[in-house]
């Protein structure tokens, strides 16, 4: 189970649900040697107790005739109840097959007919990771060092801004109790140390302002430029709570 | 497998060259600052050591130099934020092997670790 979760936090997740697991190991194993994490629930109610207890899956591919619940039924739950939203295929046994007025109102991204041409739906799955590249960026912030260093693993990007999040937090808090104090050496000292936290998020702007209070600045200047500190670290701050709603941020 | 002592007490810089050097195959041991570095080192052996310059209660400089007086087989790598040419200078002149600043690259640490533990 652990290892399932860490490996679902690195690959794309896509949860496949069908009734009958044979009509559809072929179409996971494809998946699965394409480098995506794939998982199998036999009906809709078992998708949803997965959607309700792992994260990560980003794809559903759900057969339409389910029962008890149905496709559309299960998606719209699992948009509306749980407030995910992956993207969501309806697996269908054959083509035209007549949807009800109330199912159109549920938003389903694709119709994939099992037994069609199966890269397809591979380049769906695929455009949405490109989709996923193309997210605008944060003018404060990126995770790009820290894709570099781990391969892109999610897992340590994710506890590496929680670490951002918490340990500056706590250094810029030292600092001004080091202002009040008067004790500039150990102000020098601080920044000095959270220099490559700004550093690995790749905010310039704060690496100046370490660089400034640990090398150049005066007595005087101190208390101004670890405002400054401070209100770049809160920019970044409210963009990760923004981005990553996910990890709490305090 | 090759144990690595790295003293840091930035935690973002800990935590990432804790992965880095875990992948290449290395056992990693961490201290935070220099006086748990000199506990570890009286206590255990180690075949490379990467430590930052300004830590908390024993220097950087304080402890290259006890490694280089009792444990000169041992090679240092100095991690750095700091690209002034004479806190390098220093480093080298003190016999470290090598300098690294941080945040380092990835390929670059391994590449120099690798040299050195070779």
């Amino acid at each position: 189970m652990e290892e399932q979760s860490k490996e679902l936090a690195n690959l794309h997740g896509i949860l496949i649900v069908h009734k009958d697991y044979d009509q559809i190991s072929q179409l996971s194993l494809y998946l699965k040697e394409q480098g995506y994490y794939c998982d199998h629930a036999k009906s809709g109610l078992e998708a949803i107790k997965k959607f309700e207890t792992e994260d990560g899956f980003k794809t559903l591919i759900i057969q339409e005739n389910n029962i008890p619940l149905n496709a559309y039924k299960t998606i719209d739950y699992i948009k509306t109840e749980l407030n995910k939203n992956p993207y969501s295929i309806v697996l269908q046994e054959s083509e035209g097959t007549e949807i009800v007025a109330s199912q159109k109102l549920v938003p389903v991204d694709q119709f994939y007919v099992l037994g069609d041409d199966i890269n397809i739906l591979l380049q769906h799955i695929k455009n949405q990771d490109e989709e996923d590249l193309n997210v605008e960026q944060s003018p404060y912030y990126s995770i790009d060092y820290l894709k570099e260093i781990s391969d892109n693993n999610k897992e340590f990007i994710e506890e590496s801004l929680q670490l951002f999040s918490v340990s500056v937090a706590k250094d810029i808090g030292e600092l001004y109790l080091k202002v009040k104090a008067k004790d500039y050496e150990e102000i020098r000292k601080i920044a000095h140390k959270i220099k490559p936290s700004f550093a690995m998020v790749e905010n310039f702007k704060g690496v100046e302002l370490c660089d400034e209070i640990t090398y150049k600045a005066k007595e005087e200047d101190f208390k101004k430029l670890i405002k400054e500190l401070f209100t770049e670290f809160a920019e970044i701050q409210n963009a990760l709570k923004r981005d990553y709603p996910n990890l709490n941020l305090q | 497998m090759k144990k690595i002592l790295v003293i840091e007490d930035n935690a973002m810089v800990i935590k990432s060259l804790q992965f880095k050097l875990t992948k290449d195959g290395y056992n990693v041991i961490i201290a935070p600052d220099g006086r748990e570095a000199m506990k570890l080192l009286k206590e255990d052996e180690y075949d490379l050591i990467l430590t930052d310059l300004n830590l908390p209660f024993v220097t950087g400089n304080e402890l290259i130099a006890y490694v280089k007086e009792n444990l000169s087989a041992v090679p240092i790598i100095v991690l750095s934020t700091s690209t002034q040419e004479s806190i390098i200078m220093d480093a080298f002149n003190m016999g470290v092997e090598d300098f690294i600043t941080k945040p380092f690259s990835p390929n670059e640490l391994s590449l120099r670790v690798r040299r050195l533990l070779s």
